[in-house]
């Protein structure tokens, strides 16, 4: 199963920067633009991989290592989300030992960040810690929320680990929390992602810059790796919010769930390059106010949910 | 092992210990010459030492040889019953003050670790205190408070458990005039003032409280030792009386003072910096668990809770304790205090454990007699209480490593404060190493040991979910809920101060250029600490069948963690009606392959460099010319968006109302407040205004008001005997 599992990894990190390429395109197309070709990231990787790397003098090792372990860490995120292994209708031996725990999630997006603001601030320019520095603030009003809407899933789901969230058959009535816990995740997940209205994802704008801030002193190859990492970073708070979505829907296992999946996550695509071309970018300070609404949003579905599995037990 | 052994092995401490304190505290006295100083102070080094690996072997050898559940019970002195030469009919029962010592699962878990940090820190202590002229002295006095912090730990009488902790302030205490010896500047001295006073007031205090909680716990038990008496069963533990949440409320107050709870929090900052590094670690990394043992002591094994809200006031509580702390830290102006403040954090989130483990047992003791969820609290408990464990460990281990890096950084450069420092990385890339694992295990980030604790709090908060919703408990829930709540945002704030930290000390251009070396046994110490960061990390069976042993040991019989060489599990049945069951696991294979990655796709950028692509350049700011003295950032601005709400401009007045500082300066007109530390000048204000007035009144010097006290006192016992006759 570990040989699937990382197969699969393979295939994530392939296939991440389409779906990058893809909410560009449809975000031009909705603004009536031709944009670039769907696997214009592809090219763009290979363009970046032959060029040079210029090191910022002063700069240490770790200048180096950050966007390393940060793209290990986007691609361990797949790990997370073993998609043909979820969509098996067999009950799978061993499954829990897998370790896809869907709390990882959040301590390995904490370790992308945490190794990439050390990386940004050993150049010295001020633009990347700026980022950064912003980047600590969202996770820390974002955090909180993450873990309450996990709580309401391991609470619906009797586990934190993905592989066995179709184990447990709920009635219908948990999809109303799911779905809400589900909304919250998505807010919490545009934050993390650096997506409108948190943060502008092509703005050229070094002053405003979040998650672009880090990025403004890499070039070639290193450059790359954090692009690639973004995008698989992306790529899996889709797919993770599809199969949820999914789930919650109790569409379990096989080619219906495939299909499904593959519709949701489209769907999903969808909104955010139309959502992306509706909403602005938000001060600094008002992002409160949607951190706000997803905490009430995961508290809210915590709530009912406790109330279900009361009644539905006791 | 006998008995015997156990014996000889505490009789060993004692005296080993004893002979280090008096070699470094009393022989240099007659040997005043620099050289006998130092030899003297290396000897009681050496004893230190020792004294950790005794500690280590009789923990160690505990655990290994002897089964659960027994315990050894040792008892040293037993007070013959007093005959009164005038009534000898009436025998007093001195049974207060049998000296009573016991070795159990959770007992040796302390020894171990006590006395693998009093190693780590003698060994370290060998190189930071060479060229020390007070060496003999902080040497001297770590042996006596590594000897209080075992008698804390074996003791099993209330009584002199009282008088262990006492001395443990002592011995401590001792040493916080150890920064204003070194400095003979005004503010080191006025600081080493305040440190020493409000240290010692603060463990008075507490000790205040601890002793009415203990007689009045002895009075209900029926016994000054910690264990089950008839008056104390589990039948009668379901339904309180006043009686005992007042015992309740006495004891978390003095336990909780002493471990640095909010609103007590204030004096762990102020008192600690002020120590030598050794001890401080010490300190900060062991004695704040202290209280952490005495509460699962006293809170889970003896006198289990007897309301709900036992658990959910120090759940509540242990979180604020976290999120409060983690704030303060961000704006601390130098590392010590920082560090203080994280240390503080810490035990917030291990008492949010002990709070977890509070609110399950009291689940699990009215759910005893056949209802439905006994099993499924049991096993929380044992969840709770191996995750608070398990963090108190790793915390132990990484403070001790941040703490030796402070030390290494002050020993190179000359200062602990924020501003002055950087590029300590090019200054000593071993002690930036290090450091930079310490902080990525308080982070919790993996592989680090810090993660594998936090998901396992995370896990019995997860857990509880489904439980207290079966149970139909929602108020407990929403106290989880509060509680994941203010530590999601201390985990989140913990990552920001640390980046602050690490990237203000560790990067950029070295500030200050030092000929100093880092001796070879600060390396060693650092380097063994760092291991064991990725050691706990990487491979938690190694300590929970540790930790599962202290928990069966306090009465909580049942595992929770399932720990093998490649994964850590969680599995606790939720009860009827299908044998249903909670689990999740951890496994090591991602984080391997985490490193594997790392070290592959390191290893590709590298044959990049081997093609020559590489190339040196300027550092890019927006078009202009990179000065890095003028558009370097700061850590302050750095943490400038989490700071800025509770900012405000700089008060006119720079004269202090109180000794506590109230302000954190984090620019040139702005200052963040500490509101605790001026409610607390406020009450300092207050006590020394109502003593001034009372006093003026009551000890006016006039020899007839003495007279009438004098008169009032007799006319009272007077009263007293012929009433009490009756």
């Amino acid at each position: 199963m570990y040989v699937y599992a990382f197969i699969w990894v393979g295939v994530f990190f392939l296939l991440a920067p389409l779906a990058l390429g893809l909410v560009h395109t449809l975000r031009a197309r909705v603004l009536a633009r031709r944009g670039p070709r769907v696997w214009q990231p592809y090219l763009d990787a290979w363009k970046l991989l032959h060029k040079g790397v210029v090191i910022p003098r002063g700069a240490t090792m770790l200048y180096v290592v950050g966007p390393i372990v940060a793209f290990t860490c986007s691609l361990l995120l797949g790990y997370l989300i073993p998609i043909p292994l979820l969509l098996t209708r067999r009950s799978l031996q061993g499954a829990l030992f897998l370790g896809a725990d869907v709390v990882m999630a959040v301590y390995l997006l904490g370790l992308a960040r945490f190794i990439m603001a050390l990386a940004v601030w050993d150049v010295g320019a001020p633009f990347g810690a700026l980022g950064s520095s912003r980047q600590f603030f969202f996770q820390a009003l974002a955090e909180p929320t993450f873990l309450i809407a996990l709580y309401t899933l391991t609470t619906a789901y009797r586990t934190s680990n993905i592989l066995l969230f179709t184990q447990v058959h709920r009635p219908w009535s948990f999809s109303v929390a799911l779905l809400i816990a589900l909304f919250a995740l998505i807010i919490v997940f545009l934050a993390e992602g650096g997506r409108l209205p948190f943060d502008s994802p092509d703005t050229h704008l070094e002053l405003t810059m979040v998650e672009g801030g880090p990025a403004l002193s890499y070039s070639g190859p290193l450059w790359l790796l954090l692009e690639w990492g973004a995008a698989m970073r992306l790529f899996f708070f889709l797919l993770f919010l599809a199969y949820m979505t999914v789930i919650s829907l109790r569409i379990e296992g096989g080619y219906a769930a495939a299909g499904a999946l593959v519709l949701v996550f489209l769907l999903f695509v969808v909104a955010l390059s139309v959502g992306e071309t509706y909403v602005g970018k938000l001060r600094l300070r008002r992002v409160v106010a949607p951190f706000a609404m997803a905490l009430i949003l995961a508290i809210i579905s915590l709530l009912i949910m406790a109330v279900l599995v009361n009644t539905l037990t006791g | 092992m006998s008995p015997r052994w156990v014996m000889w092995g505490i009789g060993a401490l004692v005296g080993v210990l004893t002979l280090g304190f008096l070699l470094g505290e009393w022989a240099p006295r007659r040997f005043p010459s620099p050289r006998g100083r130092r030899a003297l102070s290396r000897m009681a080094l050496v004893t230190a030492a020792l004294g950790g690996l005794i500690g280590l072997g009789l923990g160690g050898g505990y655990l290994a040889t002897v089964g659960k559940g027994q315990a050894f019970v040792l008892t040293l002195y037993e007070p013959r019953d007093v005959v009164l030469p005038r009534a000898p009919e009436t025998t007093v029962k001195l049974v207060a003050f049998p000296l009573v010592l016991r070795l159990d699962g959770l007992a040796a878990l302390f020894l171990l670790f006590v006395g693998f940090f009093a190693f780590a820190l003698a060994l370290y202590s060998w190189g930071w205190l060479r060229d020390d002229p007070r060496a003999h002295w902080v040497a001297g006095a770590f042996n006596l408070f590594v000897l209080s912090m075992y008698a804390v730990i074996l003791t099993y009488n209330m009584f002199w458990l009282l008088l262990a902790l006492e001395l443990m302030t002592l011995a401590s205490g001792h040493l916080l005039l150890y920064r204003s010896e070194v400095d003979r500047g005004e503010e080191a001295q006025r600081a080493g003032r305040i440190a020493v006073r409000t240290y010692f007031i603060v463990s008075h205090v507490s000790m205040a409280f601890l002793m009415s909680g203990f007689i009045l716990l002895a009075l209900r038990t029926g016994s000054p030792l910690f264990t089950l008496t008839p008056r104390n069963t589990m039948q009668d533990v379901v339904r309180g009386s006043l009686m005992d949440h007042v015992i309740f409320a006495l004891l978390l107050l003095g336990l909780g003072i002493r471990a640095g709870m909010v609103p007590f929090h204030f004096w762990v900052p102020i008192a600690h910096p002020q120590l030598p590094t050794n001890t401080h670690a010490m300190m900060s990394a062991v004695m704040l668990k202290i209280p952490v043992y005495l509460m699962i002591r006293v809170f889970v094994q003896v006198y289990p809770p007897r309301a709900w809200w036992w658990g959910g006031v120090l759940l509540l509580l242990a979180g604020g304790t976290a999120l409060f702390n983690v704030f303060y830290a961000l704006v601390s102006p130098d590392l010590k205090r920082a560090l203080a403040y994280h240390s503080v954090e810490n035990i917030g989130i291990i008492l949010a454990g002990v709070g977890l483990a509070l609110l399950f047992r009291y689940e699990w003791l009215t759910r005893a007699y056949g209802a439905e969820g006994y099993e499924t609290f049991q096993t929380l408990t044992a969840l709770a209480l191996v995750a608070a464990l398990y963090h108190t460990v790793n915390h132990g281990v990484f403070k001790t490593l941040l703490f030796m890096g402070t030390g290494n950084i002050e020993h190179l450069t000359g200062t602990v404060k924020l501003k002055a420092l950087s590029g300590v990385l090019r200054l000593s890339p071993w002690t930036g190493l290090t450091f930079l694992v310490g902080a990525m295990a308080i982070v919790g980030l993996p592989p680090f040991n810090g993660f594998i604790s936090e998901w396992l709090t995370l896990q019995a908060i997860f857990v509880s979910g489904e439980a207290l919703s079966r149970a139909g408990h929602f108020i407990h829930l929403v106290l989880t809920v509060v509680a994941l709540l203010t530590l999601g945002g201390a985990f989140a704030l913990t990552a920001l101060a640390f980046v602050k930290i690490a990237g203000e000390t560790l990067l950029g251009p070295p500030l200050r250029v030092s000929s100093r070396r880092t001796p070879w046994s600060m390396r060693v110490a650092m380097g063994v600490l760092a291991l064991l960061c990725v050691l706990l990390g990487l491979a938690p069976g190694v300590l929970v069948p540790v930790l599962h042993r202290a928990v069966y040991d306090v009465g909580v019989g049942t595992t929770a963690v399932q720990a093998t060489r490649w994964t850590l599990a969680v599995s606790v049945p939720l009860g009827q009606p299908r044998q249903e069951m909670y689990s999740a696991a951890l496994s090591l294979v991602p984080a391997l392959a985490l490193i594997l990655l790392a070290v592959l796709a390191g290893g590709g950028v590298l044959m990049l460099r081997w093609r020559r692509v590489w190339q040196r350049g300027q550092v890019w700011a927006g078009g202009e010319r990179f000065d890095p003295r003028r558009m370097r950032y700061s850590g302050t601005a750095f943490s400038f968006m989490a700071w800025e709400i509770l900012a405000r401009p700089t008060p006119p007045s720079e004269i202090p109302v109180g000794p506590l500082p109230e302000y954190y300066r984090v620019s040139r007109r702005r200052v963040v407040p500490e509101f605790f530390n001026r409610w607390y000048n406020r009450l300092i204000r207050f006590t020394l205004d109502m003593s001034e007035r009372l006093g003026n009144v009551f000890q006016s010097g006039d020899i007839r008001l003495y007279l009438m006290y004098i008169f009032v006192a007799f006319f009272v016992v007077l009263l007293a005997t012929l009433f009490l006759r009756r």
